[in-house]
């Protein structure tokens, strides 16, 4: 399994330091945080560190009225009294996103639009198909990936994903990515119901022999590694590691809340806020929150030199690039030669992250909203189900996926 | 019982066949044992001319030829193709034994070995099936013979099979298809043509490896109509059971993938399917 960058704001000068690091990688761009040629721009810088790019149109909320989005060219006026799917202005937006964007900056696949639903529904299908239709009519020369961004009602649903994944069975992609919508606007997700069918989604497809990229992605989806997909995306700010619809409706868009700065420490799977890891130094536990040597993550060693961490200057940028490299580290090393073996290494991670937390916790040494103790239950529960639907099948495919 | 002279009638019109004696019969159908000088003991079956039944019949005998399998009998002669006929006949195989559905009535005990073999048995008939393009889409107790002496199954009725290159012939305006309820899948009797494949039998395979373990159906039990048989499919996964020797509980998993209603989880295929019967058979330890 791959980590991908989701592209979003401030993330450029992170981009490049991260995919040199890595010799490599995938950025997905923002078209919410780029213009066309800032994107060719990036494209290139990252070309030269020998990554790929690829670009999600972020077709979410057609109507959402996103001021940098709808400066898009390829972005349609929505506000005429026609019908978008069957007027010549759907031909005319693939061919903007594919030749004037996808094939202008060299992406490595076509990532089709994809609008948010509160519901996966016959006209749901139709309006997607006529989208991919129009796609496939430009003959791509790159791989068609299908936009499947999903309201977190439509996740819970384990008929919906069924139905999706019978209907989907004819579409003739290479891939989907899948944006999947967290209930209740939780960073971390305590529901163990979403978190299995968004497992159970992915192995669907997985079985098709597509390619599945998760996007907008936290550590928590490390757990689809027992699914096999082909990649998470995750960024820097919570709106890049959960998709939320109001980061695309210029109506409601975030308003820019007080910027805190979080350590990520890998083997307890939570974030701390720098005042809890001053605690943790003022209990002489602060080494036990270090990353292993394996993450090989310079970015956060100012904080255990020995100084109190609430004194250092260990900035968002340290931040942001120690989560990414850390995620970047278990991403790449979570499938296993097996389905068995995957299994018991997430389990033990999982477990390891459940010792760790309660640790720290009768320390006083908490995570709030961060800390993984408050979804492992939920994330534990859907690593077993998922293991007692699929495994049997997964484990004799595994080599194949 | 039918009258003697239709029965005169039929000694008449098959000359070489000898002993004829009346299996069953009803509706527009008739079926006698007999012996052929060539083929032994044969069964016949007579079919009144009626359009439906005549389609069904002729795609069961054209199914079942381009099928080469020592499970299914064999069509040895049909007059099926003739037009202007009184009445279409068919002669095939004997096969000795009863129906699965006997067995199962007289709670005959299958233990985890004969259910391997069931399994296997018709895991090697769909896999067949799936290199001919066809898919049965009736397996149940009643369309399986079984001979305990030998251990050995056999599949009958071909009528709802369907060869998925031809076009079909059930009516695709249909809200249900014809299909017999607790034992088709969704796919099936929602008549999503489309989602229609091996997997639509190895959904019915599952149902009656469980029954003959469990005694049961577990969507029709406590069902009192066909709208709760179908919630029943729909909504509930068949239950947890135990099986001797399952020491891993792999092989009540793997019929519990067969029979899940969520299309997306089952063996993508007979031969799939098949092969993960083997390992999960290396796991039992039978008596």
């Amino acid at each position: 399994m791959d980590l991908f960058l989701q592209f979003g704001y401030g993330m450029l000068k992170h981009t490049e330091e991260l995919i040199n690091k890595w010799n490599g990688g995938t950025v997905i761009l923002s078209p919410r945080d780029l213009k066309l040629d800032q994107m060719k721009n990036i494209q290139i810088k990252i070309f030269n560190n020998s990554g790929n790019v690829l670009l999600d149109p972020q077709f979410y909320l057609p109507r959402g009225d996103h001021k940098n989005l709808m400066e898009h060219d390829y972005w349609p006026d929505l506000n005429n009294t026609d019908n978008f799917f069957h007027s010549d202005k759907l031909p005319k937006m693939m061919k903007k996103i594919y030749y004037d964007y996808n094939l202008n900056i060299s992406t490595s696949a076509f990532i089709l639009p994809g609008f948010y639903s509160s519901a996966i529904n016959e006209n749901w299908f139709v309006l997607h198909k006529l989208i991919l239709n129009e796609a496939l009519k430009l003959n791509p020369e790159i791989p068609v990936f299908s936009t499947i961004c999903l309201s977190s009602e439509s996740v819970l649903s384990q008929e919906s994903v069924h139905s999706l994944l019978e209907n989907l069975e004819t579409w003739n992609v290479d891939g989907f990515y899948i944006v999947p919508e967290h209930p209740r606007n939780n960073y971390l997700i305590d529901n163990p119901n979403w978190l299995l069918n968004l497992m159970d989604l992915c192995a669907g497809l997985k079985l098709l022999n597509k390619k599945v990229i998760v996007g907008y992605s936290s550590h928590q989806s490390l757990i689809l590694g027992l699914a096999k997909i082909d990649a998470i995306s995750s960024g820097t700010w919570i709106n890049v590691r959960m998709f939320t619809k109001d980061k695309f409706n210029g109506k409601k868009e975030e308003s820019v809340k007080k910027r805190t700065t979080w350590y990520y420490c890998p083997q307890a799977l939570s974030e701390y806020q720098i005042d809890y890891l001053g605690i943790a130094h003022s209990l002489g536990i602060l080494e036990k929150l270090k990353a292993n040597e394996i993450f090989d993550s310079n970015y956060s060693e100012i904080l255990f030199r020995g100084a109190d961490p609430t004194t250092v200057n260990f900035t968002e940028r340290e931040a942001f690039r120690h989560y990414l490299h850390c995620l970047h580290y278990q991403v790449n090393n979570v499938v296993k030669n097996s389905f068995d073996s995957t299994y018991n290494a997430l389990k033990l991670s999982l477990e390891t992250s459940q010792n760790m937390t309660e640790y720290f916790l009768s320390k006083g040494v908490r995570g709030k909203y961060r800390d993984f103790s408050n979804v492992l239950d939920s994330t534990l529960s859907a690593l077993d189900a998922f293991r007692a639907i699929r495994g049997l099948v997964y484990a004799h495919n595994w080599n194949s996926l | 019982m039918l009258d003697k002279s239709f029965v005169s009638k039929i000694v008449k019109d098959f000359s070489d066949l000898q002993n004829i004696c009346e299996l069953t019969s009803g509706g527009q159908k008739y079926v006698f044992k007999a012996f052929h000088k060539q083929y032994r003991n044969v069964v016949l079956k007579i079919i009144k001319p009626n359009p439906n039944v005549y389609r069904r019949t002729k795609r069961e005998i054209r199914a079942a030829r381009i099928i080469s399998s020592k499970n299914v009998p064999i069509i040895f002669e049909s007059n099926i193709e003739q037009e202007n006929t009184e009445y279409f006949w068919i002669i095939e195989e004997f096969i000795k034994g009863s129906t699965l559905r006997f067995f199962l009535n007289n709670n005959y005990n299958f233990d985890t070995r004969k259910i391997i073999n069931f399994l296997e048995t018709f895991l090697n008939i769909e896999i067949e099936l799936e290199n001919k393009k066809l898919v049965h889409r009736d397996i149940k107790p009643e369309n399986i013979i079984y001979n305990p002496s030998l251990d050995k199954y056999w599949l009958l009725d071909f009528g709802l099979a369907r060869h998925l290159d031809l076009v079909s012939i059930t009516q695709t305006n249909l809200a249900f298809a014809l299909c017999t309820w607790g034992y088709a899948a969704s796919e099936q009797f929602r008549n999503l043509k489309q989602q229609i494949n091996i997997r639509t039998d190895l959904f019915s395979i599952g149902v009656v490896a469980f029954e003959m373990l469990t005694g049961y159906n577990p969507f029709i039990k406590d069902a009192t109509n066909v709208p709760q048989v179908i919630k029943n499919i729909e909504r509930l996964p068949i239950p947890d059971f135990n099986i001797d020797g399952d020491t891993q509980f792999l092989l009540s998993t793997f019929i519990k993938n067969m029979a899940d209603n969520r299309l997306s989880r089952r063996p993508r295929s007979a031969k799939e399917a098949y092969e993960i019967l083997q390992e999960v058979k290396n796991t039992v330890i039978l008596s």
